[in-house]
């Protein structure tokens, strides 16, 4: 029944009309099972709660439709919040007039500088959308707790406070803000040359340039607005808690707004686009989480839940999409070469960092310290083989810190029944959330970047389930902890096991058969499969490895604290890929090493190590808030080296 | 005699367009049997069901005479169905060896990779082809002719009983054609049958012993090529009579040979990039055709890329109507040139975007006033548009990716034509299209060029440059190696100039 009302729906013209069907559905639900939810008072709330998140995605479906993502958005959030109070603090000379409008002003624009900077390292340094934003990602963050210390800063402004709480005429001020946004956008897509040519951009950026679209120019735009738009909504939720924190603000947008782009109907892959869509999308994103909280469900469930909507709508809308074709075989330079100059890339980072710091530091070279470096990165090393595996099959795993989460939870109960029962049961619960993964993605069909996201979600509800919402007790007398604080042979124990894990990884990458077929499928999913290699096979398997080592992670986790971390593992899906970029390998598969990967993973843990020993010294102290900024810094570096390389050798 | 693969009353449909309905074909043992129709017809379609790729709607298979259905390739492979698709369907970022060996591996242990054994493996293999390069490298390190070659090589190696070539001739010269050629007769030789999916009737005839002509979706003949004449063949793909057929030439193109205006419009000295050209000259005068001739790799394409500003130079100098040296796309589309390139869906349209949109994406920014775009301006143009060149579609709004292969070529034509363009550079116009647009499109330029735009042709069909151009230009090795017109603008001429060098 609910299948053929659906299918009554055209695809082609209305991308967002079964989005906005589902929300249909799911209003009248409410207003028959859900006491008081059209009173106008549950309706504002509601639509108060989704402003910021609607005004976020429209932005990002902007990136989206040029071909891009940006990851960026809730770092952008953090300095725009916490730049309003700063500018207003400096008051000083003119009259309080021209420094509220600049409170506002300063941070939207500061927000939009940073877009310009994604949008430059996109289309003029050419690097991957995904890894231009994570740079901004990991530090933008950063800049917003230095800037403000780290501390919670209150706002007493009236001004400030009015873009969050006003009520003009009844109606929530960011309420209509959002509509203004929704608004300008619809129309900014449908009837100006930006707009056409944004979505043919993303739609086919050769046949573009070919007819004269200035390529780069639209794309940086699309950045631009898209961190303006970030900057506005850091501007709401600050004027909403009366304060800003920079730990705080926008946390995780990016991945509210992403789901509500891929839920309304536009396509991650760029060149289609719909903004009615994306504000349906985060509609129902809201209304189902609402709904639930209402009928007395778990928070944690309801993260489950929405799991379950993303990859449903999607599913749904993709049914009526055409298949992906797979392209011929394009290359100019050699890839080979290029999996070179990457590996080259970290490795010769690597190796100046490391005597950077031999110089500067003593007992930086030390035994000691080498080895603490080695037990504490270890983990995210571990998350790292996982995802190189992904990645270089074409696909991404965006669930693995939220998998770890749950297998420390689950390693620190089932420690009390032995060592055994503690590795074991987790692994085999992570494990078999990768292969939850693979399923989605292999059978649904569903893009690797939406159904993973929704195990993010879905994984942290069940770590949160599991643990009933507070950290778990590992067993600290059977020897579990050792997994995590012991030695063997005078070597820190998941230092072995790492060692142990990426030479079986090489093995299997360089010398197996399942190896080649994972290389074959990230470098032409579909040529594959008509060549006769087992596409859905291997692309379960490499998830289901993925999950595993998000598992091993989340053991070490429970076993280096003694407890398993419901809440730990936040953005870790992100330091990977960035471990995994690094590494040389290339983001849209095909190509990558096991080596280069373990490197990229220990350069980015070296990072807070020399910043532990350069507060050591005592000339200057650097919070640790400093350190997500040099570690965006350092990507930055990694990749910009990687590209010269590459340029050079082409 | 022996029928090794007997398919009958496969019905295909997408999305409820059918694509097949009634399709057959019926391959004997040890025979070299040709498939043609006009693009559209259901050959790919077909194929792709043969192959496993997709699965049919309805109808029989019966291999080696036993009812069979292919759930993927790999199972259509384990039977002994090889397919080589028209659009290489190889990974170009993993080696050579390691693509002819996909999914068969040399094992140890079961898991292990014999590197040593694939790599000699394939080695060995593609030196029966005549082909010697370094199988470690990656494939995509190498052009399409090669990459083409590998993609039969593999197919050939898997000890098929039937080998399926869709299009395997587009992109390769006459040596390597020729090489291919070789290979089919060889495997014939062996009991092994072949499927010829070819557009070009001399292959056919010098190969064939059998043919099946589909046509909308249905096979409407079955015969021995021999019997069968090349006239009769063409009318009953076209589904006309013969007469009709025989009264129409070679190309839709009227034979031009008026002189050409005293000062060029168009005029290229020297063209060099840091790729493959290395010294092109030419000229294009108003309502002139300049075709520009070579084999494949000669540097057509990349000469029509470097005058359209979307290569860059190393050297010479580009000149047209007092603005030169123009360095990007924009600006020469500033300066009055449209491009339609060679790879259509690649580089020509935006396949979810509609006609409307496709069609005037290059004439945006003048449609636009402070960056908003006139409305109805656009639907004037468009219509416009899609009336006087005829194009075949259910309204402006329907996406372009669901309009054949000629109508989207005159959406992309209209593109340029609603610029008011005064020089069109076209790559390749007619290929992939089906016979009866592809007149369209010729009597198309034909007429734009009676009017006053210049033209400059790149082909690869002879029929096209002879009967079609003032002038041809023949390019080797990225050089500029002759200027045929008049009475010397004949086949033969063209052939001997094109082949220079190579002897």
């Amino acid at each position: 029944m609910a299948r053929n009302a659906l299918a009554l729906v055209p695809m082609g013209r209305m991308p967002w009309a079964r989005a906005g069907l589902a929300l249909l559905v799911l209003i009248a639900v409410n207003a028959v099972f859900t006491p008081n939810f059209l009173s106008a008072q549950t309706l504002l709330l509601n639509l108060t709660q989704v402003a910021p998140i609607v005004i976020v995605a429209v932005g990002m479906a902007v990136v989206v439709a040029s071909g891009g993502i940006d990851l960026s958005v809730g770092s952008l959030m953090a300095i725009a919040g916490a730049l309003a109070p700063l500018t207003l603090r400096a008051q000083i000379g003119p009259g309080y007039a021209v420094w509220i409008v600049m409170a506002i002003l300063l941070p939207m624009a500061a927000a939009a500088a940073a877009g310009m900077i994604n949008g430059l390292l996109v289309t003029r340094v050419k690097i991957q959308p995904i890894v231009a934003t994570l740079i901004l990602f990991i530090a933008g963050r950063g800049i917003g707790q230095v800037m403000t210390n780290g501390n919670l800063q209150v706002i007493d402004d009236p001004v400030l406070r009015y873009i969050g709480l006003g009520r003009p005429l009844g109606v929530p001020i960011q309420v209509i803000l959002m509509l203004v946004v929704v608004l300008v956008f619809m129309w900014l897509l449908r009837s100006t040359v930006f707009g056409r040519q944004l979505i043919a951009v993303g739609g086919n950026e050769a046949a573009a340039r070919l007819c004269g679209v200035a390529v780069g120019r639209v794309k940086t735009l699309a950045y631009v607005i898209c961190g303006a738009l970030a900057g506005l909504a850091g501007l709401i939720v600050v004027g909403i808690n009366s304060s800003s924190d920079a730990n705080q603000v926008g946390l995780n947008m990016e991945l509210d707004a992403i789901a509500a782009v891929a839920v309304g109907g536009t396509s991650l892959a760029g060149g289609r686009v719909s903004i009615v869509g994306t504000l349906i999308g985060a509609l129902i994103m809201q209304l189902m989480r609402t709904t639930l909280l209402s009928w007395g469900v778990a928070e944690e469930v309801a993260l489950v839940v929405k799991a379950a909507i993303i990859v449903a709508a999607v599913w749904l809308q993709h049914r009526a999409a055409k298949p992906q074709v797979g392209q011929a075989a394009q290359l100019t330079s050699t890839g080979r070469d290029m999996a070179a100059i990457g590996r080259n890339g970290v490795m010769i980072a690597l190796a100046l960092l490391m005597v950077f710091g031999a110089m500067r530091y003593d007992g930086f070279i030390g035994a000691y310290n080498l080895q603490s470096v080695v037990r504490y990165n270890s983990m995210f090393a571990f998350i790292a083989l996982g995802m190189a595996f992904v990645i270089i099959s074409g696909g991404i795993d965006l669930s693995v810190g939220s998998v770890a989460a749950f297998s420390s939870v689950i390693a620190a109960t089932m420690s009390q029944h032995g060592v055994a029962a503690g590795v074991l049961v987790p692994l085999l619960c992570a494990g078999a959330l990768g292969l939850i993964n693979g399923l989605v993605i292999t059978r649904l069909r569903i893009a690797p970047f939406v159904a993973t996201l929704a195990m993010l979600l879905a994984a942290r509800g069940l770590a949160l389930l599991a643990a009933g919402n507070v950290s778990v007790s590992a067993n600290t007398d059977n020897g579990f902890t050792d997994i995590g604080q012991g030695d063997f042979l005078g070597l820190p124990v998941p230092g072995v096991m790492m060692v142990l894990a990426f030479a079986a990884a090489w093995v299997g990458l360089e010398r197996s058969v399942f190896g080649r077929h994972v290389l074959a499928v990230g470098g032409n999913e579909e040529a594959s499969r008509l060549l006769g290699v087992h596409v859905e096979r291997t692309q379960l398997i490499v998830y289901t490895v993925s999950g595993l080592c998000a598992g091993i992670a989340g053991v070490i986790l429970a076993a280096q604290f003694g407890a398993g971390q419901p809440t730990e593992g936040l953005g870790w899906e992100l330091s990977a890929i960035a471990s995994v970029v690094v590494g040389g390998t290339l983001l849209t598969g095909g190509l990558g090493t096991v080596g280069g990967t373990l490197a990229g993973a220990l350069l980015l843990g070296l990072i807070f190590n020399l910043l532990n020993f350069e507060n050591g010294l005592g000339f200057i102290s650097l919070s640790a808030y400093w350190q997500s900024v040099i570690r965006g810094a350092f990507l930055l570096l990694v990749v910009l080296l990687q590209r010269r390389l590459q340029r050079r050798r082409s | 005699m022996d029928e090794l693969l007997v398919a009958t009353g496969i019905c295909k449909a997408f999305d409820g367009v059918p694509a097949l309905r009634d399709a057959q074909l019926r391959v004997r043992a040890g025979e070299v049997h040709g498939l043609i129709g006009q693009n559209g017809a259901g050959k790919s379609t077909l194929i792709k069901i043969l192959s496993g790729a997709q699965s049919a709607d309805s109808g029989r298979i019966l291999w080696a005479g036993e009812s069979t259905h292919f759930a993927d390739p790999i199972a259509a492979q384990a039977a002994g169905i090889a397919t080589i698709h028209q659009e290489i369907s190889l990974v170009g970022l993993r080696s050579v060896a390691e693509n002819i060996m996909l999914g068969r591996e040399p094992r140890r242990f079961g898991f292990w990779l014999d590197r040593q054994a694939m790599n000699r493996q394939a080695q060995t293999l593609l030196g029966g082809f005549g082909l010697k390069i370094d199988v470690t490298r990656p494939l995509g390190a190498y052009n399409i002719a090669t990459q083409q070659l590998v993609a039969i090589a593999r197919a050939v190696e898997s000890q098929a009983r039937l080998v399926i070539m869709d299009e395997p001739t587009s992109s390769l010269d006459d040596r390597e054609v020729e090489t291919l050629f070789g290979v089919i007769r060889k495997l014939k030789a062996d009991g092994v049958a072949v499927v010829l999916i070819s557009h070009r009737l001399d292959e056919l005839y010098a190969m064939c012993d059998r043919v099946t002509v589909m046509r909308d979706g249905s096979t409407v003949m079955q015969e021995q090529l021999s019997k069968v004449t090349k006239l009769q063949l063409v009318a009953i793909m076209l589904g006309r009579s013969t007469e009709e057929v025989a009264q129409a030439g070679q190309t839709a193109f009227t034979r031009r040979d008026t002189a050409a205006a005293p000062t060029p419009l168009l005029r290229a000295r020297n063209l060099a990039t840091g790729t493959r050209l290395r010294n092109v000259s030419l000229q294009v005068s108003q309502g002139e055709i300049v075709g520009l001739g070579g084999l494949l790799g000669a540097g057509r394409t990349e000469t029509a890329r470097a005058l359209f500003g979307a290569d860059s130079l190393i050297g010479g100098t580009l000149e047209m109507d007092g603005i030169q040296n123009w360095r990007t796309p924009r600006e020469a589309i500033a300066a009055g040139i449209g491009f339609c390139p060679e790879d259509r869906k690649l580089e020509g349209i935006v396949a979810d975007l509609s006609v409307r949109e496709n069609l005037t994406l290059a004439l945006l920014p003048r449609l636009a006033r402070l960056g908003v775009v006139n409305a109805a301006e656009q639907s004037r143009i468009v219509d416009k548009f899609i009336a006087a060149l005829g194009i075949k579609t259910t309204g402006p709004e329907q996406p372009i990716r669901e309009l054949s292969g000629g109508n989207q070529q005159k959406v992309l034509l209209a593109r340029w034509l609603c610029m008011q363009p005064r020089l069109l550079i076209l790559d390749e116009p007619t290929r992939g299209i089906d016979v009866g647009a592809k007149a369209e499109i010729q009597r198309l330029i034909d007429t734009l060029a009676r009017d006053g735009l210049g033209v400059l042709m790149i082909s690869s069909e002879m029929e096209e440059l002879v009967e079609g151009c003032n002038r041809v230009g023949v390019l080797h090795d990225g050089i500029s190696v002759a200027q045929l017109e008049g009475p010397e603008l004949t086949q033969s001429h063209l052939m001997r100039a094109m082949a220079q060098g190579l002897a």
